[in-house]
C-alpha cells in the first residue's frame, strides 16, 4: 500500500534531524510512496540557505535535498515568515525588502504556512524531524 | 481532513518556539482543520498569568491566547504531573485547559492523526 507523506524539518541543517530527514525521504521515495511535501519550520530554514558551505569532507546537506528534487521532482517549500526571521530570502522578497541580496537555494521555494496546511491535512503521515 | 495535535513543551523565551507554535496553531484552525493544544513540561510557562515578556526583549504573544476561542480552538489539555513537579495549578494561567493523568494524556493524544513537538 502507497501512503502519501509529509515532512515537516525543525532541524538546523547540521543536525542529525536534517541528515535523518533526507535519508527518510528519499527511502520513502525510493519504496514507492508519494511525498506531497518537505515543509521547513523554524531552523529547519536553513536547509534552504544557498550560501551554506560546509567543509569539502563534510556532508552538504542543502545539496543533497536539491538532488532529491532533481531525481524525484519533490515539493520543497520553506516557511516564509520562519525564513524571513532568520535571513533567508528569494528575489522578490530581498526586492520587497530592499535588501541586499537574496539566498535561497535553487529547487527550493517560500510559501505560506497555508500550504502546510494543505497538503498535511490530507496527508496519511506527517512526521517531524 | 487529518486531526491534529500541537504539543508545546519547551519553554517560553529561551527560543521562539512557543511563537512559532503558535502561528503554526493558528494557521491550522483557520483552515477549520481540528486541532488539539497540549502542554507539558517547561511548556506550561508558556501561558502563565504572570510574565513580563517585554524583559526579555521578546515580543508579547500572551495577548494572543485570547484568539484561541476567536478559532474555536477549545481542546486543550494540561499535563498533571508536569504542573504538580512545578507546584502549579490552574488558576496560574492565561487560559483554561483540561489537566490530564499521564495515561489520560497519551489516551488523548492517541486520538489525533499527527502530531507536532515544539
Amino acid at each position: 500500500m502507497t501512503l502519501k507523506y509529509v515532512l515537516v524539518v525543525n532541524s538546523d541543517v547540521n543536525s542529525q534531524g536534517a541528515y535523518s530527514a533526507y535519508l527518510f525521504a528519499r527511502a520513502l521515495l525510493k519504496q514507492g510512496h508519494q511525498l506531497t511535501q518537505v515543509f521547513f519550520y523554524q531552523q529547519g530554514t536553513a536547509n534552504t540557505n544557498a550560501l551554506y558551505c560546509p567543509a569539502s569532507d563534510e556532508t552538504n546537506v542543502v545539496a543533497l535535498w536539491q538532488g532529491l528534487a532533481e531525481n524525484f521532482a519533490v515539493d520543497l517549500v520553506s516557511c516564509v515568515a520562519a525564513s524571513l526571521r532568520r535571513g533567508i530570502v528569494d528575489e522578490q522578497l530581498a526586492k520587497e525588502q530592499q535588501l541586499a541580496s537574496d539566498n535561497l537555494a535553487p529547487h527550493f521555494r517560500l510559501g505560506g504556512l497555508g500550504e502546510f496546511v494543505q497538503a498535511s491535512a490530507d496527508a496519511d503521515k506527517l512526521i517531524q524531524f | 481532513m487529518k486531526s491534529l495535535a500541537i504539543v508545546n513543551s519547551s519553554a517560553p523565551f529561551s527560543s521562539i518556539n512557543d511563537r512559532e507554535s503558535l502561528d503554526m496553531l493558528l494557521a491550522n484552525a483557520s483552515y477549520d482543520r481540528p486541532v488539539g493544544l497540549f502542554f507539558a513540561g517547561d511548556g506550561l510557562y508558556q501561558i502563565l498569568k504572570s510574565t513580563d515578556a517585554q524583559l526579555t526583549g521578546h515580543k508579547d504573544i500572551s495577548k494572543s491566547y485570547g484568539l484561541l476561542e476567536l478559532y474555536d480552538i477549545e481542546q486543550i489539555y494540561l499535563c498533571q504531573q508536569s504542573m504538580n513537579e512545578r507546584g502549579l495549578t490552574a488558576e496560574h494561567f492565561l487560559i483554561d485547559g483540561q489537566m490530564l493523568s499521564q495515561k489520560q494524556w497519551f489516551d488523548t493524544l492517541s486520538q489525533f492523526d499527527q502530531v507536532l513537538n515544539f
